[in-house]
């Protein structure tokens, strides 16, 4: 049996992003078909047990909260992180808090800022490559590629880093953080295999990172199908039949181009309606120019952090689904989407897009097409339906135990 | 004896643009089919397939008396012909010369019509029929429906508008335990079948340059052979396909054209065997049996029946709202405007959005110039939008004329 010492960030129900679900349900796969897991998370509350062990980095670590400060001056830290109040939010978002849970510890514990605590998880590092007994490093992102790095220099043992987000794709290309780009370089130079969630990930490395194709194996996620259990309820939207936005509204996830192609939409549909669910540092700049354009009659802003149910509601009512990331390594939620059996249009600049062929693809900035498809999947019931239809039958292909499998061939070729 | 039927389709549709979006229905401003693209994959498949093709069936038909064959044209392919490369109607013609071809006759535009209105079916393959004579000065006596759909009214109707004959698809389900290479009939009329010898025929259409197949490579020799073991166990061979097997799905550099050049020999060195046109083989051969087409057969997939073309909601709607038009267009007694009509009703638009096997990527993927099935489903719908709206506008603007001719001869 391969054991794998996994460092993650996130793990539900303390998450962020996608980041967390696709650990969770990559590593419940990795577990059932015979990979035992040592997952690494910063904090982890008191008393949480899931389907992998669960290693509390912060309790690994001996040093002092002075001799903390010292270790990362030396080491020299940026602080004008772009957005620290983005960082904030990310790791303050927590669901179903158990009864453990203490969201006030947590918030001593995570750090004052992201940076220090991925120096201080990398320290911890130390002990924990002593306590546990494993075969192989397995390192999500760039948050832990520190503590990898340094796994890998005290063990000797190989490591493989898997990629879900780039700096470019967070940046959309603009005001790349040096220091994030730097580790996630380094990353990629000491692993000796690295893990893309898509093609389109794997031409980012080659292209911006200079990294050998060779060295990249495509794993695509994958879905837990689970069935959306739905009491939440909103009057308000309950009889529209609404194009969805959802995410994080920022540069990345393009709302811009979901508003541009709105306004075309409503040239030929007078009664189309877009909700727009989630938060970000765009949320003003999209309402503005929904305020200038005369369309705030047709938007519903759901302007705040949506928990899962909340999720499932929205995209099961929804008409359709609209992902119109600017890039997108992968994107998890049009599978979601699909799950609810609501069709989806979906950049392309978005991983996602390798997978699917019953979905509707647009590049980001064709907006003339991307308001031809929503236009046309409020006007015929027969190519909405057959969308969703078709597409959910395709999830079938996308499993986790497809990827899980594919993860674990590459453990075992590098052992 | 065995006489092989040789016999080709020959059809290319008027595919619509790709950018003919929502927002451009009413507008009049963009034409509905994409010529450029029509003109490159007419011009690509005649240089490719049409063009040498003919040459070397001329060639043959010189060389060995005994060869025969037989198509059908459609008029969707007549006219881009005309349009865009009238050096293919002259090597038909040329092939036509020789005395030793048969051509069909089919729905002019490709349609699914039977299905849908017998009365518009009936219409265009009248229209056929004047192509034929136009072009070829020929007056065709058997009948192939579109994709080979077939079913035992259809043989009805063909038989009380005097057919001698009809192709249809030599399936397994409505063959059971006998085998093709008979005449037969249906059960409910006396018109003579001749079905597809469909593996025969796809050794040559879909499998000759498969490399997995046991067969591969599949030379003349080979091939008639299989031919030769027919005798004493059939009379007639009918082998049916695409035209477009030389040259176009079967690229040159398989061998396609090296294998038909050296078939009719190899075929004819055996004493038994001889060619025939599906004419001559009718009226040589009698009907051996009786086979009961209840439903739908055709030679699409692997299915072989309707649903290539209809049965997912996209293509059920669209057939639906393009057919119920019918009685309103032909009220305008406009050629431009029945015309445009009768191309949106060609079976492509459909195949394109079939469904079935789009994961797979399969052959409804190879043959679409969309990317998919819910494209062609948009731009056929929106193309069909506007074409409703003129024809809206078509009644309004008789109906102002006709104001003003009434106030026009008060004055006067």
């Amino acid at each position: 049996m391969v054991k794998v010492l996994m460092l993650g960030w996130e793990f539900p129900p303390i998450m962020s992003g996608g980041l967390g679900i696709v650990c969770r349900d990559l590593t419940k796969y990795l577990v059932k078909n015979n990979v035992e897991v040592f997952f690494v998370m910063p904090y982890v509350p008191e008393g949480f047990k899931t389907h992998v062990k669960i290693i509390s980095a912060n309790k690994k670590l001996n040093v002092s909260l002075k001799e903390l400060k010292e270790l990362i001056k030396k080491n020299a830290l940026v602080n004008g992180y772009t957005s620290p109040e983005e960082f904030e939010k990310k790791v303050y978002i927590i669901e179903n808090i158990t009864e453990n849970f203490d969201k006030k510890n947590l918030k001593k514990l995570y750090g004052e800022n992201l940076f220090e605590e991925v120096e201080k998880y990398a320290l911890s590092i130390d002990k924990i490559v002593k306590d546990y007994d494993f075969d192989i490093i397995h390192a999500h992102d760039w948050m832990t590629y520190k503590a990898a790095i340094r796994a890998k220099e005290l063990t000797g043992k190989k490591l493989i880093v898997h990629i879900h987000a780039t700096e470019f794709d967070r940046s959309g290309g603009n005001s790349v953080n040096s220091y994030v780009y730097n580790i996630e370089k380094e990353g990629f130079e000491k692993a000796d295999k690295i893990i893309a969630v898509s093609k389109y990930t794997k031409n980012i490395l080659v292209e911006k990172y200079n990294v050998n194709p060779d060295k990249i194996e495509v794993v695509h996620n994958g879905i837990e199908r689970e069935e959306a259990k739905i009491t939440y309820e909103n009057e308000y939207l309950k009889n529209k039949d609404y194009l969805l936005f959802f995410g994080r509204i920022t540069l990345q996830k393009g709302p811009e181009y979901f508003v541009e192609a709105a306004k075309k939409v409503l040239e030929v549909k007078k009664d189309a309606y877009f909700v727009f669910a989630g938060t970000g540092d765009k949320v003003n700049e999209i309402m503005n120019k929904v305020l200038e354009y005369g369309m705030h009659k047709n938007f519903y802003f759901y302007n705040k952090h949506v928990n899962r149910e909340e999720v499932y509601y929205l995209f099961k009512n929804a008409r359709a689904y609209v992902l119109s990331s600017v890039s997108e390594p992968f994107g998890i939620t049009p599978l979601e989407a699909i799950n609810v059996k609501t069709p989806v249009i979906i950049s392309k600049q978005a991983g996602v897009s390798e997978v699917l062929q019953n979905v509707l693809k647009v590049d980001f900035w064709d907006i003339n097409k991307m308001a031809n498809y929503m236009a046309n999947i409020l006007k015929h019931d027969p190519l909405k339906e057959t969308l969703a239809e078709h597409s959910y039958k395709e999830l079938d292909n996308v499993s986790w135990d497809k990827a899980a499998l594919k993860v674990k061939k590459i453990y075992e070729d590098l052992l | 004896m065995v006489s092989v039927i040789f016999y080709f389709q020959v059809h290319q549709p008027y595919r619509l643009r790709e950018d003919f979006t929502i927002f451009d229905i009413g507008k009049n401003e963009k034409n509905y089919f994409d010529i450029g693209k029509n003109k490159f994959i007419l011009k690509k498949v005649a240089e490719k397939s049409y063009i040498p093709t003919n040459k070397t069936m001329l060639k043959l038909l010189k060389k060995h008396e005994d060869f025969k064959i037989s198509y059908s044209i459609t008029g969707t392919v007549l006219e881009q012909f005309e349009e865009y490369y009238p050096e293919v109607l002259t090597t038909f013609q040329e092939l036509k010369d020789t005395k030793r071809v048969e051509f069909l006759n089919e729905t002019s535009h490709h349609s699914l019509s039977y299905i849908f209105s017998k009365k518009e079916f009936f219409e265009q393959i009248k229209l056929h029929k004047k192509l034929m004579k136009k072009y070829f000065n020929v007056n065709p006596k058997v009948f192939r429906n579109t994709e080979l759909i077939f079913h035992n009214n259809l043989a009805k109707d063909l038989e009380e508008k005097g057919y001698k004959g009809v192709l249809a698809e030599g399936a397994d389900k409505i063959l059971g335990w006998r085998n093709p290479n008979y005449i037969y009939k249906t059960v409910n009329s006396n018109i003579p079948l001749l079905l597809k010898n469909y593996r025969l025929s796809d050794d040559i259409a879909f499998r000759f340059s498969n490399k997995h197949w046991k067969e591969w490579p599949l030379t003349a020799d080979k091939f008639s052979s299989w031919i030769n073991q027919i005798n004493g166990n059939g009379e007639v061979v009918n082998l049916f396909m695409d035209y477009e097997t030389f040259g176009e799905h079967q690229w040159k550099d398989t061998g396609i054209f090296e294998f038909l050049k050296h078939l009719p020999k190899k075929i004819l060195e055996h004493k038994d065997n001889n060619f025939l046109t599906p004419s001559e083989a009718i009226k040589k051969y009698p009907i051996r049996g009786e086979v009961d087409f209840n439903h739908y057969v055709s030679w699409a997939d692997l299915d072989r029946d309707l649903s290539a073309w209809m049965g997912n909601k996209m293509q059920d709607t669209a057939l639906k709202e393009v057919y119920e038009i019918e009685k309103i267009v032909k009220k305008t007694k406009d050629k431009n405007i029945i015309e445009t009509w009768r191309k949106l009703l060609t079976s492509d638009h459909f195949y394109y959005m079939c469904t079935k096997y789009f994961s797979d990527g399969d052959v409804h993927k190879y043959f679409s110039p969309y990317d998919n099935p819910y494209d062609a489903f948009i731009i056929f719908m929106n193309v069909l939008e506007d074409f409703k709206i003129k024809l809206k506008n078509y009644f309004e603007e008789k109906k102002a004329l006709k104001k003003e001719e009434k106030k026009l001869k008060r004055i006067i």
